[in-house]
């Protein structure tokens, strides 16, 4: 029978798996079969990245490599969004990677995410960089890394990836942002893609895929307008409406010989990162089954109905069954709860 | 809550309040669950009720009221969320009981147990609870009748507890009343 930390670590692993296959249908430099089940969102996995990606160092340099070359495609602004709901040091670590970056290609790599991130204070000690293996300090510690509070070596950019192929239905997002540009509009054009039955009103639209609600409603009216997208409850701004792809015309204006599922990634990403973080950083607490307890009890509370109300298929994961449950067994439910939507989503990324 | 949950919360009680700054505590405990925990009773209750803390006076041992305890009182809470039950499922409400003379030697016959280096729970003794479940009895009626009844108390034990109960002020009537219910006619003859 695997510990908690047996089974945290598998979580962890398969976790990156997931992020390797989604890096790769971008187009990075990786070796693997793409996914096509389910739309890939760019930003959620550059954000995932910054905070998971720091256990896997070549994945990581591979979504650098990826990011060099392929920035343009991504929205400053819904990165900002989502990175909100990280620590600070994921949007420097973002922000360490824009600027390196921006350095090595001559881009203007996410200079309005940077723009908004704040330097670490004057006097907090750099970390480390890598969260895996014998943390061994950088010889030379890279610059701009050590700016935004980071030790780690130079990194290399290798020039390898590539684009992505946009006729693959997972990447319905950058499909449509290659037609109708960066925002609101591709979005959500892209996420009614995904769903058959359609998206009751603009607010639902806006939490699932990270956006500011005004914004969707005002996409919304623009694609209702130009009869891509059908409105079938009409009756006003906020709680009202109904919304759905007219018909196949929208998928073919896409390239999309069927329609891949949603799913929330940003929700199970974050949820993952804060679980493994929080165990991380207090270890101590952990190696206490009634501090342990404490905190796993409070992480799936806070995290399990985010996930599961994210998108429909993370609704259909049981929760964690905590009713009688002794504090000991508490992060083991949380950690079942985990693989259970994991095991939901490789079926998806095969 | 049974016997095992309450000893498991207790643990976790111990635990927290190791794992924080502050005072150990020395408490003592009444009512059901002392009951439960000695192995006296068998059923379920809802919460632990603590009559008050251990305090070393000229007299010896004796049981006072607490001091505002916040810490405690987070601590508690704490444990009432880790493992879903009410937020005061340890509390001082019997520590108006007090307000009576203890029984004397109650502390030194507690039964003590220890829940990490910060927490020190000592149930009232078996003779002890007759005292307190007969006055309970007296006082509030039907439900604390169950456990004096159920706890059979032998006639010293009862003899004790009746005559505590006159010194608190009960009326002797109603004594008599109960240990012949008790089946104790030879007590209440010499009462």
């Amino acid at each position: 029978m695997k510990t908690s930390q047996e089974r945290f670590e598998g979580i962890a692993e398969r976790t990156a798996e997931v992020m390797w296959r989604q890096w790769l249908t971008l187009g990075a430099n990786l070796s693997g079969t793409p996914m096509r089940k389910a739309a890939v969102d760019p930003e959620a996995l550059l954000a995932a990245t910054a905070t998971l990606g720091r256990r896997q160092v070549r994945l990581f340099d591979e979504a650098v490599d990826w990011l060099a070359f392929n920035y343009s495609r991504l929205s400053s602004s819904r990165l900002s969004r989502m990175m909100r709901d990280y620590p600070a040091d994921a949007s420097r670590t973002l922000a360490a990677v824009a600027e390196w970056t921006t350095g090595a290609t001559g881009e203007p790599v996410l200079e309005k995410f940077r723009d908004r991130v704040s330097l670490p204070p004057i006097d907090e000690p750099p970390e480390a960089f890598w969260i895996c293996g014998p943390n061994r300090p950088a010889a030379k510690p890279d610059p701009i890394y050590r700016k935004w509070g980071f030790l780690r070596g130079a990194p290399r950019l290798r020039r390898h990836s590539g684009g992505p192929d946009l006729r693959n239905e997972a990447n319905v997002f950058l499909a449509a942002r290659s037609l109708y540009g960066k925002g609101a509009r591709a979005d959500v054009l892209a996420y009614l893609c995904c769903l058959e039955r359609g998206e009751k009103n603009s607010r639902a639209i806006a939490m699932r895929i990270m956006y500011d609600q005004k914004a969707v409603y005002r996409a919304l009216e623009k694609l209702v307008a130009t009869g891509t997208v059908e409105n079938l409850s009409a009756g006003g701004r906020g709680n009202a409406g109904y919304y759905r792809i007219k018909d196949e015309t929208a998928l073919r204006l896409l390239g999309l010989r069927k329609r891949p599922l949603f799913v929330n990634w940003h929700a199970l990403y974050g949820g993952i990162d804060r679980t493994l973080e929080d165990r991380r950083l207090n270890e101590e607490d952990y190696a206490s089954a009634v501090l342990g307890g404490e905190r796993a009890k409070e992480l799936v509370a806070s995290l399990v109905p985010k996930i599961r109300r994210s998108c429909d298929l993370f609704a259909e994961v049981s929760p964690p069954e905590l009713s009688g449950r002794k504090p000991d067994g508490i992060a083991d439910e949380l950690a079942g709860f985990l693989e259970r939507a994991l095991t939901v989503v490789e079926k998806v990324t095969r | 809550m049974n016997g095992e949950r309450a000893e498991e919360m207790l643990e976790a009680l111990g635990e927290i309040l190791d794992s924080r700054e502050g005072e150990p505590w020395d408490v003592v405990v009444c009512g059901g669950m002392a009951l439960i925990l000695l192995g006296i009773v068998a059923r379920h209750t809802l919460d632990v009720d603590a009559l008050g803390v251990v305090a070393v006076t000229a007299g010896g041992l004796e049981v006072v009221r607490p001091a505002s305890n916040p810490g405690l009182a987070e601590a508690v809470r704490r444990v009432g969320g880790l493992f879903d039950a009410q937020p005061d499922w340890f509390n001082f409400g019997a520590a108006n009981q007090l307000e009576m003379t203890m029984p004397e030697g109650l502390v030194e016959r507690a039964v003590v147990k220890t829940y990490g280096n910060k927490l020190t729970v000592r149930l009232c003794s078996r003779f002890d609870m007759v005292h307190l479940k007969m006055m309970a009895a007296l006082d509030r009626g039907e439900e604390q009748t169950v456990d004096l009844f159920a706890m059979k108390p032998t006639a010293e034990e009862a003899d004790a507890a009746a005559r505590w109960c006159l010194a608190q002020g009960c009326s002797a009537y109603r004594l008599k009343t109960m240990l012949e219910e008790l089946g104790h006619e030879d007590v209440s003859r010499t009462l």
